[in-house]
C-alpha cells in the first residue's frame, strides 16, 4: 500500500480534495473531520486495509501520519 | 425516578451529577466552546449553579450525569423534560476534552443516555433541538436516526432557529448497529 491510498481513503471520508491531505493533517484543524466523519473514515480504513481497529485506536487516530502509525501495529505499511 | 446507580455501557460510565463535580461542570459550561452551543450563553456564576443543582434534586423531569471514560470525567449528558406519560424527554449532552470531541466517544455517550432512556425509563421518543446552523450536531444527530420534524423555534437571543428532531427507539437501534460495532471493549 501507498500513502496514495492512505490519502485517497481519508479525502473521501472526510468529503475533502486530495489536495488537502497530507501526514499533518490533524481532526480539529477542520470541519470536515467531525465525530461522524471520524466513523466513516475508520469503517473507510477498515475495509480498504483489511483490517479491525481496537477502540483505543480509533481513538488515538487523531491525524493522518498517527493512522499510519496504527496502522504498522496491524502490519500495514502505507 | 433518579438514576442513583451509575449507568454503564460502550465502555463509558454514566455517574449521577453530583455536588462534589458541580464546580467541574461549570467549569466545562463557560468555556466558550461549549458555552456557544447552549441556549443560554451567559456566564453561569457560582451561586446560579448551586441554584440550579438545589432545584435538580426535587426535580423528576430532570436527570443530568457526568460522563466518564477510563476513570476520567469527560463532559456532561442529561435528560430534560421527561414526561413519563408521553414517554418523551429531550437528551442533551456535551464533551469537554479534545481528543474525544471528534471520534466514536460522543456516539458511546449518545448511545449510552439513549438507552438508559428506552431501556431504564422506558421512553419512547426522544427530542433534539439542534442550532441550524450547527452543521456537526445535525449530522451527529442525523447518524443517531434523528429524523427532523417539521418544528422550528426562533430563539430571540441569538437571533437563530432551532430545527426540532425526533428519534423513536426503531430508529434509534437501525442507526447504532454499524457505529456500535466499532466499540470493542
Amino acid at each position: 500500500m501507498t500513502s496514495e491510498v492512505l490519502y485517497s481513503v481519508f479525502a473521501k471520508a472526510l468529503g475533502i480534495p486530495l489536495e488537502k491531505v497530507n501526514d499533518d493533517l490533524t481532526y480539529n484543524t477542520i470541519k470536515e473531520w467531525d465525530s461522524t466523519a471520524h466513523m466513516i473514515l475508520v469503517a473507510e480504513i477498515e475495509d480498504t486495509f483489511e483490517v479491525m481497529l481496537d477502540t483505543d485506536d480509533i481513538i488515538d487516530m487523531s491525524s493522518v501520519g498517527k493512522c499510519r502509525e496504527i496502522l504498522k501495529k496491524y502490519d500495514v505499511e502505507c | 425516578m433518579k438514576a442513583v446507580v451509575p449507568f454503564q455501557r460502550y465502555g463509558v460510565t454514566l455517574k449521577r451529577l453530583e455536588e462534589d463535580m458541580l464546580e467541574q461542570v461549570r467549569s466545562w459550561r463557560n468555556s466558550p466552546e461549549v458555552a456557544k452551543h447552549m441556549l443560554q450563553q451567559g456566564e453561569i456564576s457560582k451561586e446560579q449553579q448551586e441554584n440550579w443543582y438545589q432545584g435538580l434534586q426535587e426535580d423528576d423531569s430532570r436527570i443530568y450525569w457526568v460522563a466518564w471514560f477510563k476513570e476520567q470525567p469527560i463532559g456532561v449528558a442529561s435528560l430534560t423534560k421527561i414526561d413519563l406519560s408521553k414517554g418523551s424527554a429531550e437528551p442533551g449532552m456535551y464533551i469537554y476534552p479534545e481528543q474525544f470531541k471528534n471520534n466514536i466517544i460522543p456516539f458511546c455517550v449518545a448511545f449510552a443516555l439513549n438507552d438508559f432512556a428506552f431501556e431504564e425509563l422506558g421512553l419512547t421518543t426522544l427530542v433534539g433541538k439542534i442550532f441550524v446552523d450547527n452543521e456537526a450536531s445535525v449530522r451527529f444527530h442525523e447518524k443517531c436516526g434523528y429524523k427532523s420534524t417539521s418544528q422550528i423555534t426562533h430563539v430571540e437571543e441569538q437571533q437563530k432557529d432551532l430545527q426540532w428532531y425526533s428519534l423513536n427507539r426503531k430508529d434509534y437501534e437501525a442507526a447504532k448497529a454499524p457505529i456500535a460495532r466499532f466499540i470493542r471493549y
